[in-house]
């Protein structure tokens, strides 16, 4: 049984568990973690960083192309599947535009929790749309959970960026492990329902020359040809998707992963022409400001200013 | 730096909590709430391969590719018989509508038909040259220097008068 006082992250103390389960143990150091106290500038970061993510995913996208899709083909089920099968490209739109002008709100630090409420919802909304073909739609599913929880986020005020608090400090984190338990499930899956032989087999070889058009794809072919270079690169992604947790839950890794997945999903993109950026966006977006020294911002490693606009 | 919701379970000499720990305590119920709720959500969608975006299975690449594969198409049926293959538009939210060709089996009658004229109408074509559609599933064998697929059979799933 353990009797001293167990230090947290922040450096306060907490009574020791009464018992001396590892488990029980282990779900209190994750609470500790998860809600002792934190600065308000490393929440602005994120929350703001996230809320560019969403903003980029609205204005690189012609949401009327959902208008074109006729009502009979809109299929798949989804949080708005209740709507109409067939909506007008003006209502897509507007929504679109909507949902920029709450980004806005948020990089404004006006009302920048109802900013980034109205930007997620019109971004969930539209990516549910735009998936209704009848195939599920992984490309911006990460950004929605990430954006799901700092929904929640009570942002602070101006002013408030040095202050520390449980307010400011969960929401960052349950975006980290959002991150976390989704890469950790997208490896669990590979291995649930192909086992070691995904990694292990020609598998790699066979999607990189079953893929479409990509930048690349010459390339992807080349590596598709070279048995060691494609188990390699499975392997790799692989173990990535399945150590996140690890590489998320310390400090001076965060960066890393996010670099990592960065030089993953590219690959994918050259290779297959498949588009993950959002992913990878929010990776940086979360994981970066979270590698960071406690008392250190985003901006203090350039030389024109913070986020949170601190001097 | 002020350390606001840091401390808990202090009670001032009035025997009253402070602000701060209510404010902390409160905080840390929607903490763990939110957190656990999503993950959750997450975790359960994923065991339960739910697919209900948000809520997916998040299935990325996850069975094994071989040289071995299948294709669906969908083709139309001119009054004389002649088939030509319907191509619909590259854009991503008309061409994924393809992962519906091999549920229109299942479908009734008459959503069979306002799909059929559906995927006309997007591909261009004009449903009133066409006598019927159907739904080719092609087995093939990838040969993997050339890439080529050699087709070794098609099965017809389903042919739609129009």
């Amino acid at each position: 049984m353990t009797t001293t006082p167990a230090p947290t992250p922040t450096g306060t103390t907490t009574p020791a568990p009464a018992d001396g389960g590892r488990v029980a143990r282990f779900v209190r150091g994750i609470d500790a973690r998860l809600t002792a106290p934190g600065p308000g500038f490393r929440l602005l970061e994120v929350h703001t960083l996230v809320a560019l993510v969403i903003g980029l995913r609205l204005v690189a996208r012609d949401w009327s192309a959902i208008a074109e899709r006729p009502a009979a083909l809109t299929d798949g089920l989804t949080f708005v599947s209740w709507l109409p099968p067939h909506v007008p490209d003006r209502f897509l739109v507007a929504l679109a535009v909507i949902g920029v002008g709450g980004v806005g709100l948020v990089v404004a630090r006006r009302r920048a929790q109802l900013g980034f409420v109205v930007a997620w919802t019109a971004y969930a909304v539209l990516c549910a749309l735009w998936g209704s073909s009848g195939k599920v739609m992984h490309n911006d599913v990460m950004t929605v959970w990430v954006g799901f929880v700092l929904l929640f986020a009570r942002v602070p005020r101006r002013g408030q960026d040095d202050e520390r608090t449980v307010a400011f400090g969960w929401p960052p984190r349950a975006a980290l492990a959002v991150l976390a338990v989704v890469y950790w499930l997208t490896g669990v899956q590979k291995l649930r329902h192909s086992g070691i032989e995904w990694a292990l087999s020609d598998n790699m070889s066979w999607i990189l020359r079953q893929g479409g058009d990509a930048p690349a794809s010459g390339l992807g072919h080349w590596v598709a040809d070279h048995v060691l270079i494609a188990g390699a690169l499975a392997t790799g992604a692989l173990l990535l998707e399945l150590t996140a947790p690890v590489w998320l839950a310390w400090r001076r890794t965060r960066a890393p992963f996010a670099l990592a997945v960065a030089v993953m999903h590219t690959s994918i993109w050259l290779f297959l022409g498949l588009d993950y950026s959002a992913w990878v966006l929010t990776a940086a977006a979360v994981a970066v400001p979270m590698s960071l020294a406690p008392t250190r911002r985003l901006g203090d490693f350039r030389g024109f200013g913070t986020i949170s606009g601190r001097g | 730096m002020r350390d606001a919701g840091a401390s808990s379970g202090e009670r001032s000499d009035d025997g009253t909590v402070q602000v701060a720990d209510v404010d902390g305590r409160r905080e840390r119920r929607i903490a763990r709430a939110v957190t656990w709720g999503t993950l959750g959500v997450v975790l359960l969608g994923a065991a339960a391969e739910i697919e209900a975006w948000p809520v997916t299975s998040f299935r990325l690449f996850s069975t094994v590719r071989t040289a071995d594969g299948a294709t669906t198409s969908l083709v139309a049926i001119r009054p004389d018989g002649s088939q030509v293959t319907v191509r619909l538009p590259d854009d991503q939210v008309l061409a994924t509508t393809s992962h519906q060709l091999v549920d229109l089996r299942h479908q009734s009658a008459h959503q069979q038909h306002a799909e059929a004229v559906a995927w006309l109408h997007v591909a261009g074509l004009d449903p009133d040259d066409y006598v019927a559609v159907a739904v080719d599933r092609s087995a093939w064998t990838m040969d993997p220097v050339t890439r080529e697929r050699e087709v070794h059979g098609t099965t017809r799933l389903v042919e739609v008068p129009l």
